[in-house]
């Protein structure tokens, strides 16, 4: 299991990357990410669905709804042309803190420098 | 076997739990279900049992509580957006109706309760804010001048004595021009003077002022220019109300006016004074003409004068005083090195008020604490009261509590409800009080001899008794709100709930407190009274009945011959009336104490003794009845002794260090010494707050100029006939003049008024208190014996006697009595012994006082229970036991 914080952090980077690539619901969005992480990360609903719903008031993701085979509605997400531009600069930082790390570590670790 | 479990069923469950919390909007609630679904669907197919997997899909969704936070975060900017804040005002309107519906049918349904909460916390608003307001208006007093921080008014004192308030007539000249710290200043001295218009004449009063009055105080001129109005030497400032008197609706600058024998003429109409002002006065006259007219007397070393200072903001008054001393003392040879204080113009109402002053905490101020403790008193007895009733009402609210939270109110909504409540009972019982205390303030006015308003739109007042009813109307609610919430319902539901130990005793507890407080205020109450009617019946070694008292000085005539032969004239017309036994002229008489008072040096004695002193005529002696006890009276008919002789009293005598006194001589440093002729007993000059001291009297002949009054005995009887042809004689004197006179005894016993007074106002709220109080003990007595209705019909169907539940319901009460009376009567002895301590003349505090006190606390107490009790032990038993 990774820790909480770094899990935390990287829940808004994963999510847009996963809506950009097609539009998705919650318990999709879950499972993808547990698949992805082989179990690693475990997000509840509780920690996802507010995070989804203040990315859609901010205009970086937008919802409708399909009906679905059972019960009510299924409300899906995708990313907007605001969270396009979010996720390059979120990808930008992450990449630069990468760099950082790979320069810290790379030659302990046995990794070329960019 | 077949699952029981539906799925459907238990979703709708969920559904319906997180509708009635409304935390989560409908298509949130959507979005969670289509999870919750998603879950369950994928471990059934994984093999898992339904049931199970809906556990499973619950506890991942994760506990929606917790996520709440992060929802609302996003929930507001999600409402604007939707525009569903109309609809979310409106639903927050609904539940506020429905609170208030609730709230007030709870209330409807326990009328009984309801009253006595909202009467005893209205009643003690109404205590409060008379009493707040009272310690306002006292602490308003002088507020009005501009800038009254820079006020001060001058004391002046000798080493070691107290700070008396007047000051020399030549200091304010000096001080203005060699103390740059001083912006400007005035002297005050009180007139009373005749003022006479188109064939009138009254007795006014005012001041004389310097011309810088109005730049030192703000008291506005409606007519009239304060730059000028000083300008003719003989002007004079009347008040609006004496402007009126005298020359009603005509303009009355520019009138001429007689004042004390002398034309002035009106320059200026000033507003009244406001009733919170220290300076008191109809009229003010240039001081400029008195020098002249007081001659000598107007120098460097007689202390009479009122006087105030306006300083600049930056000196600072110990140094202006420090100046003032050093000033002194270049003009006069000042053996006694006085020193001066400038007293802050805001606090003199309340530390000082009178001539002198010793510092500490002064009578006005410790009343004013006394009140405020009272107040808090009153408040703390109303809010046990609440908080009692909703204890003991615990037991069947629980039941509603428990419905409540079955039918899904969680406890926050409880908590509304509940405070709903208390703010419903705090608000009417605000209404309540402060209707009350607009109704009874003008009593108050008369009965305390204030003038304090109480203007129920004044934002402070507002303000007050919002605070007032708030504080205590939710301290009474959260009771309830905190305590009854967190009841679980299964428990409630079935009855289970007990009262606990800690609840019956702290209820208990809280009794004891009321009534301690309550026997506190009684016997106080009681001790304040009979301290005053023991004052009232000593023996005072005078006699005053019928003696009626007029001032009658030589500045009522023309000249001191004249006033002279007049009044002799006048006293021996009165004598020819039959009812008319004796008429005597005095400085002063018993019960008016002048404060004159010097040091005289006595024979054999090598010490001089500090010794007040006055002057009578021949008459005063026997019209008072009082006994000589060495010696002789002064003889009317030696001219020679006249201001040559002396009689003094028996403290006197004894001060003077003197075994006998006839034939001794004392000398105040005047031509000749003053020749002891005679002792007389020791009677009671002032109030018997003050003790005896040592009293010289001089004889004053027939001289107008050493006497201020006349008194005249009147016989037993009747006294009408005699007073009409006093009056009628007063008419031959002066025609022009009405004459005002008083009973001697009557005024002597003015000076217990203000202490009847507070003791009036101690008994009032003291009757307040132990009112609440009972109201509070009568409701928690009904729920007690409805709590106890089916063991009292066991008892009785067993064999008790209608008395013996009565001895059993009432007992409880009798011992908590008795645990205040333990209390509170020793504290009370403290306090009294203390207040007593300030008496000359004291009674003896003895248990009687205070086993009366704690009696009328008992008998009232079981009065109120007993009515409820009496109706328990008498009730029919197959009733009680039958009922459920």
């Amino acid at each position: 299991m990774l820790p909480k914080e770094l899990v935390a952090a990287s829940l808004r980077p994963i999510m847009l990357t996963l809506l950009e690539e097609r539009a998705m619901y919650g318990y999709q969005i879950i499972q993808r990410v547990h698949d992805l992480s082989d179990g690693q990360i475990k997000w509840t609903a509780s920690k996802l669905y507010p995070l989804l719903h203040d990315l859609e008031n901010k205009g970086l993701v937008e919802a409708f709804w399909q009906p679905s085979e059972a019960g009510p509605d299924r409300k899906y997400y995708r990313l907007t042309r605001v969270g396009r531009e979010a996720l390059a600069r979120e990808k930008r930082s992450w990449l630069d803190l990468n760099a950082i790390l790979v320069r810290l570590w790379g030659p302990e670790l046995g990794l070329q420098t960019a | 076997m077949k699952s029981h479990f539906d799925l459907e069923k238990a979703i709708a469950t969920w559904r319906q739990f997180h509708e009635r919390r409304r935390m989560l909007l409908p298509q949130d609630l959507n979005e969670l279900e289509c999870h919750l679904r998603d879950h369950v669907a994928e471990r059934v197919g994984a093999g898992v049992r339904e049931e199970a997997a809906f556990e499973e899909a619950l506890h991942a969704v994760g506990d929606v509580g917790e996520a709440e936070p992060e929802y609302k975060k996003v929930y507001w900017g999600k409402l604007q957006r939707r525009h569903a804040i109309i609809n979310e005002f409106i639903w927050r309107g609904t539940m506020l109706r429905n609170y208030l519906t609730v709230a007030l049918r709870n209330l409807g349904q326990r009328k009984g309760y309801t009253a006595i909460i909202v009467t005893s916390l209205g009643v003690a608003v109404t205590a409060s804010l008379l009493i707040l307001s009272y310690i306002q208006h006292e602490r308003s007093f002088d507020t009005f001048h501009d800038e009254v921080e820079h006020l001060y008014r001058v004391g002046e004192a000798e080493e070691g004595d107290p700070v008396y308030f007047r000051t020399r007539p030549r200091l304010l000249p000096a001080v203005l021009e060699h103390i740059p710290g001083v912006a400007s200043g005035t002297r005050t001295i009180e007139a009373n003077p005749w003022v006479s218009y188109n064939n009138q004449r009254f007795e006014e009063s005012g001041y004389y002022v310097d011309d810088t009055f109005f730049e030192v105080f703000s008291f506005p001129l409606v007519a009239g220019d304060q730059r000028t109005v000083w300008e003719p030497p003989n002007a004079v400032v009347m008040s609006e109300t004496l402007a009126r008197k005298y020359f009603a609706q005509d303009d009355p600058l520019g009138k001429m006016v007689i004042i004390d024998f002398q034309e002035h003429v009106v320059t200026g109409v000033m507003a009244d004074f406001p009733a919170a002002s220290t300076l008191q006065a109809d009229m003010l006259l240039p001081i400029a003409p008195l020098p002249d007219r007081w001659g000598d007397s107007w120098n460097w070393g007689n202390t009479f004068m009122p006087m105030y200072l306006r300083l600049h903001g930056e000196a600072s008054p110990d140094e202006v005083a420090d100046q003032m001393a050093s000033l002194l003392q270049r003009n006069i040879d000042d053996e006694e090195a006085t020193s001066f204080l400038l007293f802050p113009m805001r606090d003199f109402h309340l530390q000082a008020a009178g001539e002198l002053w010793t510092p500490g905490v002064s009578g006005a101020q410790k009343r004013l604490l006394v009140l405020l403790i009272i107040g808090i008193a009153i408040l703390c007895i109303a809010a046990i009261n609440a908080t009692n009733l909703a204890t003991a009402q615990a037991l069947t609210r629980a039941r509603e509590i428990g419905m409540r939270k079955v039918l899904g109110a969680h406890r926050g909504q409880l908590i509304t409800q509940f405070f709903g409540e208390a703010a419903l009972l705090s608000f009417a019982a605000m209404l309540l009080g402060s209707g009350l205390a607009w109704v009874v303030h003008p009593f108050f006015n008369e009965v305390w001899g204030t003038t304090m308003t109480l203007d129920l739109r004044q934002p402070s007042v507002l303000l007050l008794i919002l605070g007032i009813g708030g504080v205590v109307g939710l301290l009474a609610g959260s009771y309830p709100a905190f305590y009854l919430s967190r009841l679980r319902p299964v428990a409630s539901l079935k009855g289970r709930l007990q009262h606990s130990r800690f609840s019956v005793r702290a209820r208990n507890g809280l009794v004891v407190a009321q009534f301690a407080l309550s026997v506190m205020l009684i016997a106080s109450t009681l001790v304040m009274h009979k301290q005053i009617t023991f004052m009232k019946q000593q023996e005072l070694h005078f006699d005053d009945e019928g003696v009626v008292v007029m001032p009658l000085a030589v500045d009522d005539f023309e000249d001191e011959a004249v006033a002279s032969s007049r009044i002799e004239t006048l006293k021996s017309e009165l004598l020819r009336h039959p009812a008319i036994q004796a008429v005597s002229s005095a400085r002063a008489f018993p019960g008016i104490s002048r404060d004159w008072a010097t040091d005289f040096d006595v024979e054999g004695g090598a010490e001089p003794v500090h010794s007040r002193w006055t002057s009578v005529d021949d008459a005063y002696f026997p019209l008072f009845g009082i006994d000589l006890v060495e010696g002789r009276n002064f003889d009317g008919t030696r001219e020679a002794e006249v201001w040559r002789t002396a009689i003094i009293n028996e403290t006197a005598r004894a001060a003077f260090g003197w075994e006998t006194a006839v034939g001794k001589h004392i000398d105040w440093g005047g031509d000749e010494p003053f020749e002891v002729i005679g002792v007389v007993d020791d009677f009671h000059f002032a109030s018997l707050e003050e003790a005896i001291y040592p009293m010289v009297h001089f004889f004053g002949g027939t001289t107008a100029s050493n006497y201020d009054y006349l008194a005249i005995k009147l016989g037993p009887g009747d006294v009408t006939p005699a007073l009409a042809y006093i009056e009628e004689q007063l008419d031959v004197l002066d025609p022009a003049r009405t004459f005002d006179y008083f009973f001697a005894d009557a005024y002597f016993n003015q000076h217990y008024e203000e202490m009847e007074r507070q003791s009036v106002m101690l008994g009032f709220f003291a009757g307040l208190a132990i009112l609440i109080a009972c109201l509070g003990l009568f409701g928690l007595a009904s729920y007690i014996t409805t709590q106890r209705r089916k063991e009292i019909g066991i008892r009785k169907v067993l064999g008790a006697s209608a008395s013996d539940v009565l001895v059993l319901l009432t007992k409880n009460i009798a011992l908590l009595v008795l645990v205040a009376f333990v209390i509170g009567a020793p504290l009370t002895f403290l306090i009294m012994e203390r207040w007593l301590a300030d008496f000359a003349y004291r009674m003896e505090l003895g248990s009687g006082l205070f086993l009366l006190a704690g009696g009328m606390a008992l008998l009232i107490a079981l009065g109120t229970v007993g009515y409820q009790s009496l109706r328990a032990a008498l009730a029919d038993p197959v009733k009680t036991i039958r009922y459920e």
